[in-house]
């Protein structure tokens, strides 16, 4: 899932200055699994804010909303009325969540709370660990499981560099070296083969370097036409 | 939500102390002030026979859906008031207490008592306001049958008494069955018929060379597996009974062997020395109790019997034979056993000196051929408390529910223990000790038993999944259910409250503590009354 | 000034009850608010009091590996410690905030941490927000 973590409140503090009713969004998605942005953390958030504008007069008005995925415009859309009179929406949804109600409400002024990361996993309650690099064209199957992408900090297809020791990747001790990771994976799978055939420099296009991606699930889209015999539903 | 219901308050004359040092009258005038509160009366001594039947009027008289009894210290008395509320028809999570007695008329002065007393009452009139009827049910047990882990002395009677009381018995022995360890030796031979007895019983089971090693489920739908060998078991159990002996040979400085050698010695194998003496001591840095004081001192007792001019010492902390075994000191005294109290742990010097300072004598070195102690390691408490689920003291031993009034229980409902079998206590403290256990267990197993109460609420629209509260739980309550969202069942719940503080999207609530209930008392508190 | 002190069902609550049993005088600007177990503390709630004008908020829970709920003190302190960050990044001092273990006879504790948090507000001074109706 996307991984993200709040801002310090200071920064969010200074973000608000010269607003005065201000809307705090969460969602119940990603970020309250990774426990940056769900119900609660929207609840303490405001609860510092409210406390923040008290202790120096700012007569700050702090409403607190949260929705099941604030990507999801019918859920967004359901917002509409707390949103109406804000002249700040915080949202602390990830990067995506944020631009959708920018989107939906472009006259509100919409601030991040949340730094957005990553796509990761919980290695145990409140550890998340970036896991996949999403460059469009998987090769999980030819590294035993483990993403060379953004599991190496090198990005490297073919192996190690010359920094991993020990099984640690020179940027960390704390870092595993992915690829001491993918050859002992595929060591238990019996695949070491799959190091024999190497991996050809890669094709950027479907990763971020390609510019913002677009997928079209084809039998989910109508065209135009079919649009017009479905009847307009928009 | 209760959110139209008038609060009805009590206040029990003795809610101002006892020499009275607040009036009663003035609390009621002030509690008819506040917000929502409808029906206000002064009932003499609640916790009475007479005053609970005052107490189930006012619930019946139909003038309040929730209320306050204004009163002294909450916990010895909730459960009275509850059972009455239930008695008179209303869910006994209505009923809200305020403790005007401990926290405010025996600490503070009077002006400042009453100020305070005010606050309590109304803190506790915002929170009823709020209250909501929690869910409550009955339920019949579904295996009545008592699994007992151990095989001394201690599960011995223990299940002797449990079949004495018609409840089945499953016992697990890490050996080959019930072992009696020599030091009892006088009662062996009434203590075998008694197993003679149990294996010709139909209604006891006996699981030798066994172990537990996974346990599901709750009081009265319990499901153990055990482990013989390679041979595994699925028993269902009501209770677990835990009445481990700690080993006979725990490992011990080569100087001072464990006094069941002594023991071993005493019925008939090896060589007594000429001189002994035994640190009566219970492991818990040089600190003694009576279970190992009259351990070390039937022990040397026995070989004063066995050899009347050898030399036996014993070395404690303190004297401990309380009641009857008073006169058995004096016995051990004449027969020539002689007693030092030392505040400092003896020391050993070279191999056969033992050096103390008396509490009495003064510096004293003793010698002697052969060293015992009492203490005996820990069995493997460790192990069990980590299958059974059950959480561990600083030191390492077993936490008990409530050391005082109810050391039989252990923190995990429908789980007892014997503690008086890993002490290797004597055995008169240990038949006390397997009579306490079997009626609690009896108690709980041949009732209905209420669950819920305080207890979660899922709000299931509103769960995200993340499995927070499934990781968090000490009791492992919640699962993620059919419809993929977390389930707690009331059965499992403890109310502790620790999802609920964790769930990241405001899934769970606890009743009668709700997010509500505890911002309303905290905002009283907090503003000083008013709003 | 206002004190608001959390005591756990286990052992603050007890503890506080033994206190009054023996006459044990404190402040009477302490009011008590009781929970089932120290982990149910929520950092609204903490923050919330501040909000409503207390100068000091504590928590009593049982001792550490001692808690009836066998890790609900552990909870209970990350609570506090996420509080008390609040609190100092807001100016407000997470002095104002404290946990307590104690175990369930052991009044004098009880005491001691209603008094220490009266000092703490004595020298750090009152809740800027003063009395809030």
């Amino acid at each position: 899932m996307i991984i993200g973590a709040q801002k310090p409140l200071n920064e969010i503090c200074n973000m608000l200055e010269g607003h005065r009713n201000i809307l705090v969004a969460g969602c119940r998605s990603c970020v309250a699994i990774c426990l940056a942005g769900g119900e609660k953390e929207v609840g303490v958030l405001a609860e510092s804010l409210r406390l923040h504008s008290d202790l120096r007069g700012k007569g700050w008005s702090i409403e607190e909303v949260t929705v099941e995925r604030q990507c999801e415009k019918e859920w967004v859309r359901a917002m509409a009325e707390k949103v109406s009179d804000k002249d700040a929406v915080l949202s602390i949804a990830c990067g995506v969540g944020a631009q959708t109600i920018q989107a939906l409400y472009p006259e509100a002024r919409v601030m991040p709370g949340l730094n957005t990361s990553n796509m990761g996993a919980p290695e145990e309650q409140g550890v998340f660990l970036e896991k996949c690099g999403g460059c469009g064209d998987c090769v999980l199957h030819l590294t035993g499981g483990i993403c060379p992408i953004v599991r190496c900090a090198k990005s490297l297809l073919n192996g190690p560099c010359g920094g991993s020791q020990n099984g640690k990747c020179e940027v960390s001790p704390d870092v595993p070296c992915a690829w001491d990771e993918i050859y002992q994976s595929l060591k238990r799978l019996g695949r070491l083969d799959m190091l024999e055939e190497p991996i050809p420099p890669k094709n950027w296009l479907p990763s971020r370097s390609g510019g913002p991606r677009k997928i079209v699930n084809g039998p989910a889209v109508f065209s135009e036409a079919e649009k017009e015999l479905r009847g307009r539903r928009e | 939500m209760n959110d139209k219901g008038r609060v009805g308050v009590v206040i029990c004359t003795w809610a101002g102390g006892n020499p009275r040092t607040l009036d009663v009258n003035s609390l009621a005038e002030h509690a008819k002030t506040m917000d929502r509160v409808g029906p206000v009366e002064i009932i003499d001594r609640i916790c009475s026979p007479v005053g609970q039947n005052k107490l189930a009027a006012f619930f019946r008289s139909g003038k309040a859906e929730c209320f306050v009894i204004v009163a002294c210290s909450a916990f010895s008395k909730e459960t009275i008031f509850r059972d009455v509320a239930r008695d008179s028809g209303i869910n006994p999570y209505m009923v809200e207490l305020a403790d005007v007695r401990e926290q405010s008329a025996y600490v503070h002065t009077h002006d400042k008592a009453l100020e305070k007393a005010h606050l309590i009452i109304e803190m506790a009139v915002a929170r009823s306001s709020l209250a909501e009827e929690a869910p409550i049910k009955f339920r019949q047990l579904r295996s009545k049958r008592a699994l007992i882990i151990g095989d001394g002395a201690c599960a011995l009677i223990l299940a002797t008494h449990l079949r004495g009381q018609g409840i089945e018995v499953a016992q697990i022995a890490e050996g080959s069955g019930f072992m009696i360890p020599d030091r009892l030796e006088k009662q062996r031979q009434a203590l075998e018929e008694d197993i003679k007895r149990l294996h010709e019983d139909p209604g006891f089971a006996a699981f030798a060379h066994s172990k537990v090693t996974h346990l599901v489920g709750r009081l009265g739908n319990f499901s153990a597996l055990i482990s013989s060998g390679r041979v595994t078991h699925a028993v269902d159990c009501g209770v677990i009974v835990l009445a481990n002996e700690a080993p006979a040979n725990s490992p011990q400085t080569s100087a001072l062997a464990p006094v069941s050698d002594l023991e071993s010695i005493l019925v008939g194998s090896g060589t007594l020395p000429m001189s002994i003496v035994v640190l009566a001591e219970n492991g818990h840095e040089w600190g003694v109790d009576a279970g190992a004081f009259v351990r070390g001192m039937r022990a040397a007792m026995d070989f004063k019997n066995k050899r009347p001019n050898g030399k036996a010492y014993i070395i404690s902390r303190d004297i401990v034979s309380p009641g009857r075994r008073e006169s058995e000191q004096r016995m051990a005294q004449d027969m020539g056993v002689v007693f030092f109290r030392s505040e400092e742990r003896p020391r050993l010097v070279g191999a056969t000196d033992w050096v103390l300072n008396d509490q009495t004598l003064g510096d004293i070195t003793i010698e002697a051929e052969a060293a015992y102690t009492t203490h005996q390691a820990e069995h493997d408490s460790e192990r069990i408390a980590k299958v059974l689920g059950l959480p561990l003291a600083a030191d390492g031993t077993l936490t008990t529910l409530e050391p005082r009034l109810r050391p039989e229980e252990t923190m995990r409902r429908g789980i007892f223990v014997c503690s008086s079998a890993f002490k290797a206590s004597p055995l008169e403290t240990m038949v006390t000790d397997a009579l306490s256990v079997s009626s609690r267990v009896a108690e709980a197993l041949l009732g209905q038993e209420m669950l819920g109460g305080i207890v979660t609420k899922v709000d299931q629209e509103k769960c995200s999944a993340c499995l927070t509260c499934v990781r968090s739980c000490p009791y492992s309550a919640p699962f993620i259910g059919d419809k993929g969202k977390a389930e707690i069942p009331i059965e499992d719940c403890q109310g502790c409250g620790i999802c609920v503080s964790l769930c990241p999207s405001k899934a769970i609530d606890l009743y009668h503590y709700s997010d509500s209930q505890i911002g309303a008392s905290v905002r009283v508190a907090a503003r000083g009354g008013g709003r | 000034m206002r004190i608001i002190g959390f005591i756990c069902e286990h052992a603050g609550l007890p503890a506080a009850v033994l206190a009054g049993e023996r006459g044990m005088q404190y402040s009477s600007d302490v009011l008590l608010v009781r929970l089932p177990c120290s982990g149910r503390v929520d950092v609204v709630h903490l923050l919330r009091a501040f909000r409503d004008g207390a100068d000091a908020v504590f928590l009593a829970a049982c001792l550490e590996k001692n808690c009836h709920h066998i890790y609900g003190n552990l909870e209970a302190r990350k609570r506090v410690d996420q509080a008390k960050r609040i609190l100092d990044d807001l100016g407000l001092d997470g002095q104002r905030v404290e946990l307590f273990n104690l175990a369930s006879n052991q009044a004098f504790k009880f005491r001691e941490a209603a008094e220490e948090m009266v000092r703490r507000v004595e020298r750090i001074g009152p809740n800027p927000l003063g009395v809030r109706k």
